[in-house]
């Protein structure tokens, strides 16, 4: 039982691991409050530029124009910062935990290959369960194989 | 307290700076169309050979009008300007391309470029703007080896200008990595090559060229971007549109790197004309004040810039005499006799 359940956990980390990663950066990487007030002060901006009319005032629209520009090029390079790093950090989560889960599940399935996972199963799965109790060599039994498999099937399907 | 500090450092209204500083290597001169961008350029042209060794103007428009302003036809090599012992033109047109360049171009390469030549001016069509960026840096070659002390461009009133001066930096870029990638690909198209039957399509010739280009383009970038040999001046008239285009001309200049300190503005209405009966010319009026409004806007909106102020003549300004003197009105502002 014990290892019917390692595997289902495994596996279903394995699958929601995306959002998992996704959901973690979010919150490391915060937009920070000065972003937040460039941002302010730009939409704040934006309203001016609406209220000057370009015709008769075109210094003021042209210089509030510039400070916008230069407002936007901040927000541009903040926020490419804040997306590199979190995009490289995520990567390497990503593929620590790819690993850890792999290298877990492998040993599992080599150690525990000839433990049947559950047992009973004769009478509900004919003519199937020849094949799926296979590397185990007890009738009526679940290996863990098959059950990598089902759960792999499983959680794909339950994320979709 | 504010406006008489700013009133004590205005620039002088002229491009004395321009023709003063010897270090300037190229000068562009630009704005969108109608504004006399080859009248302004020939007229600095003509100043700038007064204290300069040799001056060269360039112009990329295909419209020739360094011909029609100087009444004298030029061609794609610089020819000596009657008149002047210094001063040279040159009228390019970008949109050459491959096709109309002489057979001898191709000179040493296999019959596969020539008979493809139709097909690589498709190619190169693709990329909007190539062909023109090619045949300009094969004129900065040109120039480069000639050692014009000064060299004054005429650009073309489309937005490829802007394109143009920032290519290099683009091309450098993207040079450095195709090269890059032929080093890796190369050896592997020439085993295709000699798969599929085909001679050796010698991709040799053309990365060679583009090899050769690179340090051009590298050095090109870099003097562009030097204030002290590149500057650019922008040309305008005292309409609402033509002032929207500047302003964003100067913007994208700044974000390129490229200087610009100076704006001339034409066809100024600066005398009071009279009508036969003695009384000022209403819609003239009319149209000096709109003027003013928008001269207004400059002064305020481009304090750091020189800002030249050119009148529009009775006249158009056409032949040699009347560059030259049409050009004394940048030096010295223009006043109504």
């Amino acid at each position: 039982m014990f290892t019917f359940w390692m595997v289902a956990l495994f596996m279903l980390i394995g699958s929601l691991l995306p959002n998992i990663v996704k959901w973690s950066t979010d919150f490391i990487f915060k937009v920070t409050d000065e972003e937040k007030r460039i941002r302010e002060e730009f939409k704040e901006l934006r309203k001016e530029l609406a209220g000057i009319s370009a015709v008769d005032e075109f210094a003021h629209y042209a210089r509030t124009q510039r400070k916008m520009n230069k407002l936007d090029e901040q927000i541009q390079a903040l926020g490419q910062s804040r997306m590199d790093d979190r995009e490289s950090i995520k990567w390497k989560f990503t593929k620590t935990i790819q690993i850890i889960n792999g290298a877990v599940l492998v040993y599992l399935a080599v150690t525990q290959r000839y433990e049947p996972v559950l047992t009973g199963l004769s009478d509900w799965f004919w003519p199937l369960n020849i094949v799926l109790s296979y590397p185990t060599g007890i009738e009526g039994a679940l290996s863990i194989v098959f059950w990598l498999f089902i759960c792999n099937n499983a959680c794909r399907a339950l994320i979709k | 307290m504010a406006s008489n500090v700013e009133e004590f450092v205005q620039l002088e209204p002229t491009v004395k700076n321009v023709v003063e500083q010897t270090s300037l290597r190229w000068i562009f001169v630009g704005g969108k169309g109608g504004v006399g961008k080859t009248t302004c350029s020939c007229s600095l042209a003509v100043q700038l050979a007064r204290v300069r060794e040799t001056v060269l103007i360039i112009s990329t428009d295909p419209a020739h009008n360094i011909s029609d302003a100087f009444d004298q036809k030029f061609s794609k090599v610089p020819n000596k300007v009657k008149g002047f012992e210094n001063l040279f033109a040159m009228e390019i047109d970008p949109n050459v391309g491959f096709n109309e360049l002489p057979d001898d171009y191709f000179e040493g390469e296999s019959n596969f470029w020539r008979a493809n030549r139709g097909l690589m001016q498709e190619i190169f069509g693709a990329f909007p703007g190539i062909d023109e960026a090619m045949s300009y840096v094969e004129v900065m070659k040109l120039v480069q080896g000639m050692n014009f002390s000064v060299v004054v461009f005429d650009t073309a009133p489309t937005g490829h200008t802007l394109r143009l001066l920032a290519f290099p930096s683009v091309v450098e870029k993207g040079l450095s990595k195709l090269l890059r990638l032929k080093s890796q690909i190369g050896p592997f198209i020439n085993q295709i090559s000699g798969l599929i039957g085909m001679s050796s399509i010698n991709t040799d010739i053309f990365s060679n060229r583009l090899e050769e280009m690179l340090p051009i383009i590298q050095q090109i970038n870099e003097q562009f971007k030097d204030p002290n040999r590149t500057t650019f001046v922008c040309v305008c008239i005292a309409e609402f549109l033509s002032l929207y285009e500047t302003e964003r001309l100067v913007q994208e200049l700044s974000k390129s790197n490229i200087d610009t300190h100076n704006i001339i503005v034409n066809q100024l209405l600066l005398d009071a004309p009279k009508t036969s009966s003695g009384e000022t010319c209403g819609l003239c009026a009319a149209r000096k004040k709109l003027q003013a409004k928008y001269l207004d806007q400059i002064a305020d909106l481009y304090e750091d810039f020189h800002v030249t102020r050119l009148p529009l003549l009775d006249r158009e300004v056409r032949g040699v005499e009347q560059v030259k003197n049409f050009s004394e009105n940048l030096l010295k502002p223009y006043s109504s006799k």
